[in-house]
């Protein structure tokens, strides 16, 4: 009982975060993120 | 001008939780277009990227070893991104076994991991897929059938998130994915789904377009390429793989900042995506993934609004949407607390 009292309250929860990364989504895409390197002649093949 | 704005916010958050699948029903119901699945084994490359996975490595390859699919027909390609945990030792044992190993001892993140996957692939068919998940026996199989369809250029598998129990999990991320099952499934009887399942999708190596460095989501920027060259971006249920849900809600979100960060450098990648008649999945795209990026603020603005709307039926949204978000402060506690418990846990382990 306690259990699914505990689920049902996360869901609200769960909710709120989901919306909150969108706003923290557009913050780390505003603010720009490092591109890989990329450098082929470091690419080994076996 | 409190009320207009209290109308269009809820009426946006209303269109993309229950609107946008009620019109996908309806749309599926008219317009359903069914795929041509017809079981063959045309050759199928299966690139893996990984970075630090040596606790799944072993797992990983017994599991691509173990799949329902003739081996000749078969190439497993590893492609590591600089690992430091000695993930790289650990694969050349499997190196000796057939597999392709591409190392790269300079760290370029996965898109560009994935590129070199691919120039090592030599057949027709490319399927991705992670270390962490495991993909069920005939999960190839299911996937490349799809293929035999010529309209179809690339199929994205289900995931099921299980929880400790290793059932699928019912607790509010597990809700989550599953709502999101139900809206691709519909999206991909329409015409296409806007992204795939990157722990499982499958496309024409013809088709695939070298991912730019730093691109985050490799398995929406690829199917959506795909898209615009007038292909279908299926999804089919009966190509499983499974993996663990996350331990917390807290550890979803950053989950899912990180893919909504994606979400605004697929718009900057391919701009074409946002207009109408190139992308025959505009209103999709719109409704499911951009949809999604306004209601935070379309919540913010309902919630302000209320405030000065407070007379009958008002008054009981006000009162509904305090409860709500008084459950989540709840929630946050419980799932901060638990936690904690499990880190106290884990301490008191070691």
């Amino acid at each position: 009982m306690a259990k699914t009292l505990e689920k049902i309250i996360l869901i609200p929860y769960t909710f709120v975060l989901m919306n909150w990364a969108p706003v923290a989504g557009l913050y780390y895409f505003l603010r720009g993120r490092p591109l890989g390197i990329w450098n082929p002649v470091a690419v080994k093949h076996t | 001008m409190a009320l207009i704005i209290f109308w269009i916010s809820l009426t946006c958050i209303l269109y993309v939780y229950a609107g946008y699948p009620l019109l996908l029903a309806a749309w599926r119901k008219l317009f359903f277009r069914p795929v041509q699945k017809v079981y063959q084994e045309p050759t199928v490359s299966l690139v893996i990227a990984m970075h630090n996975e040596r606790q799944n490595v072993r797992a990983k390859m017994q599991n691509c070893f173990d799949l329902d699919y003739p081996a000749e027909k078969l190439q497993i390609i590893v492609s590591l991104d600089a690992p430091t945990d000695g993930t790289d030792a650990l694969m050349q044992e499997y190196a000796d076994q057939g597999v392709n190993v591409i190392h790269c001892p300079v760290r370029r993140g996965k898109a560009e991991a994935l590129n070199s996957g691919i120039e090592e692939a030599r057949n027709e068919i490319v399927v991705f897929g992670d270390a962490e998940q495991r993909l069920e026996k005939c999960a190839l199989r299911e996937l490349v059938a799809n293929f035999a369809d010529p309209t179809v250029g690339a199929v994205s598998g289900e995931l099921f998130l299980m929880d400790s129990k290793e059932k699928e999990a019912t607790d509010g991320v597990g809700l989550y994915w599953r709502y999101e099952k139900k809206l691709r499934a519909m999206e991909s009887d329409i015409h296409s789904l806007p992204g795939a399942t990157g722990a499982i999708y499958a496309i024409r190596r013809r088709l695939y377009t070298p991912l730019t460095p730093g691109t985050i989501l490799d398995d929406v920027v690829t199917p959506m390429r795909i898209v615009l060259t007038g292909k279908r971006a299926i999804f089919d249920p009966s190509a499983r793989a499974y993996g663990h849900v996350t331990q917390s809600p807290d550890n979803e979100f950053e989950k899912k900042k990180r893919t909504l960060t994606g979400n605004y450098q697929l718009v900057a990648e391919i701009p074409e995506l946002l207009v109408p008649w190139r992308n025959p999945i505009f209103v999709q795209l719109i409704s499911h993934k951009f949809g999604r990026l306004f209601v935070p603020y379309c919540l913010v603005a309902l919630f302000i609004s209320n405030l000065f709307l407070l007379d009958g039926l008002y008054r009981v949204v006000m009162i509904l949407q305090v409860i709500w978000y008084m459950m989540a402060c709840i929630g946050g506690w419980l799932s901060h607390r638990s936690l904690v418990r499990r880190a106290q846990l884990g301490m008191a382990r070691e």
